[in-house]
């Protein structure tokens, strides 16, 4: 068993794997190329742009009576989180949806929707994302609009009455995605890794006897000569 | 591995269906001052220490898988040899792909096979090629009897009688590992040279092939790594292989 682990002690070494890349650097060029043209296409060709569209209400907190300038901390809290909470249910989706004649049902909506509040302001930010920046906008205000209405209209949400005040307006979506410089290296990084790995892995695969110094450790037999290929005439 | 070309073309070889291509394997009569036909002068001079008392004088040329090299070898080392003023006779033992009647350009007929069954004389049976300065046998005609052509007493007194006659008797074999033939010749021979093509059979391959000798008893002199890409980078500074030492080349023989 000796010879085997003189074969694998003579496997790897820094310069084997430079020589590996070397002799096979089309090959790992030719697979970064491939995938950062995928990835290009990906995000120049198939990829729907996205455009983001977006406006804030601010949750009015009721003052500590008590104590002047203070208010209960954790009544607070759960106002904003139910606030941010309610402006992705249904029954104000499902509103939006009447309103705007929307082909869509509540569920999508929600999926593009994201509601974000802070627990160290009153604000509250609700963003649309869309393929259509008109829509993303339509839908926002739309959604701020329905809230309201039906957070003071309602008398199930008598705890929510008058407590939302639209602060902004939202504007025309902006350019989301896909982020196509990053689509871009990303491709090239992965062609790259993808490249260098299936040269490896062909290389190891490729378990046969390379140099002399291989022969010799495997078989300790003497080897009489190194005869070099010669399918092209050598210029001398 | 060699460039093909058709050449000595003519209406003998046509009557007796013989479709000569001639290949360019002496690449050491063809370019005699090359990196290459170096690399086969250290081979031979690596074989002269492993033959100081010249016991070694039936060699055969074995390989693990077809193709790795062996009729180039033996072909341009019998050329260097026959060079070096040494009388130097060829046989073609791989009867089932016998390839050194397209080396030496000449028809497969009045062989090996042939002078066994009596079919011809011996003096008819060995060929001398002008063109390369030595002797050599076509494996002959075709037989299904390949294990009983290998261990014919015939046989044995043939290497024998030649073994006085010649230098060096040189034997190209088929590969181990896809019959047992090269196991039964080298009954024959002195020694065995055993020829690795670079990265073509897995190591546990090789390894397979040479144990099975080892295990026979059989004196396998060196080995030969063929084929080597020297743009591969491993011997990327060819040229510097001239300083490697053979010091210590007698003490590997088994």
């Amino acid at each position: 068993m000796n010879e085997q682990n003189n074969d694998t002690q003579n496997e790897i070494s820094l310069v084997d794997l430079y020589h590996i890349i070397r002799k096979n650097i089309v090959l790992i060029f030719a697979f970064t190329t491939l995938v950062a043209i995928l990835a290009g296409v990906y995000a120049f060709v198939i990829a729907d742009a996205k455009y983001a569209s977006n406006a804030d209400v601010m949750v009015q907190v009721e003052v500590d009576t008590a104590v002047e300038g203070s208010f209960d901390y954790s009544t607070a809290q759960k106002l904003l989180t139910t606030i941010a909470e309610y402006m992705s249910k249904d029954i104000v989706l499902d509103e939006v949806i009447l309103d705007l004649d929307l082909d869509r049902t509540a569920s999508n909506l929600r999926s593009n929707l994201t509601v974000t509040s802070s627990l160290t302001s009153y604000f509250i930010n609700i963003k649309f994302i869309d393929e259509d920046p008109l829509v993303a906008r339509q839908i926002v205000n739309s959604v701020i609009e329905n809230a309201i209405d039906i957070a003071n209209g309602n008398p199930a949400f008598t705890s929510l009455k008058d407590k939302i005040t639209r602060t902004s307006f939202a504007q025309p979506g902006l350019y989301e995605s896909p982020n196509k410089p990053l689509y871009l290296v990303i491709g090239i990084i992965l062609g790259g890794i993808i490249g260098v790995g299936f040269v490896f892995i062909k290389e190891f695969l490729n378990n046969s006897y390379k140099t002399k110094e291989q022969l010799e450790a495997a078989f300790d037999i003497q080897v009489l000569g190194v005869i070099p290929t010669f399918e092209v005439k050598e210029d001398f | 591995m060699a460039k093909k070309k058709l050449k000595n073309f003519s209406i003998d070889r046509l009557i007796n269906g013989e479709r000569i291509e001639k290949y360019d394997y002496i690449i050491t009569k063809q370019d005699p001052l090359s990196f290459v036909t170096e690399s086969f002068q250290k081979v031979i001079i690596n074989l002269d220490y492993a033959n100081v008392d010249g016991d070694l004088k039936v060699i055969q040329f074995t390989s693990t898988l077809p193709s790795e090299g062996k009729s180039t070898f033996v072909s341009n080392l019998s050329y260097l040899l026959g060079q070096r003023g040494k009388k130097v006779i060829v046989i073609d033992l791989d009867l089932r792909k016998p390839k050194m009647n397209r080396v030496f350009g000449s028809p497969n007929k009045d062989g090996l096979t042939d002078y066994l069954s009596g079919k011809v004389s011996l003096e008819k049976a060995i060929n001398h090629s002008e063109d390369l300065g030595i002797d050599f046998m076509t494996s002959g005609e075709k037989t299904s009897a390949i294990i009983n052509v290998l261990e014919a007493k015939k046989l044995q007194d043939l290497i024998a009688q030649l073994k006085e006659e010649y230098d060096y008797v040189l034997l190209d074999t088929p590969p181990v590992i896809a019959v047992s033939d090269a196991l039964y010749i080298s009954k024959l021979a002195d020694g065995v040279i055993f020829v690795v093509a670079q990265g073509k059979a897995k190591k546990s391959v090789v390894r397979e092939a040479v144990s099975n000798l080892k295990n026979h008893g059989i004196n396998i002199i060196g080995l030969v790594l063929t084929q080597v890409d020297l743009k591969s980078g491993v011997y990327g500074y060819g040229q510097n292989y001239a300083y490697y030492s053979d010091d210590d080349d007698d003490d590997d023989i088994k």
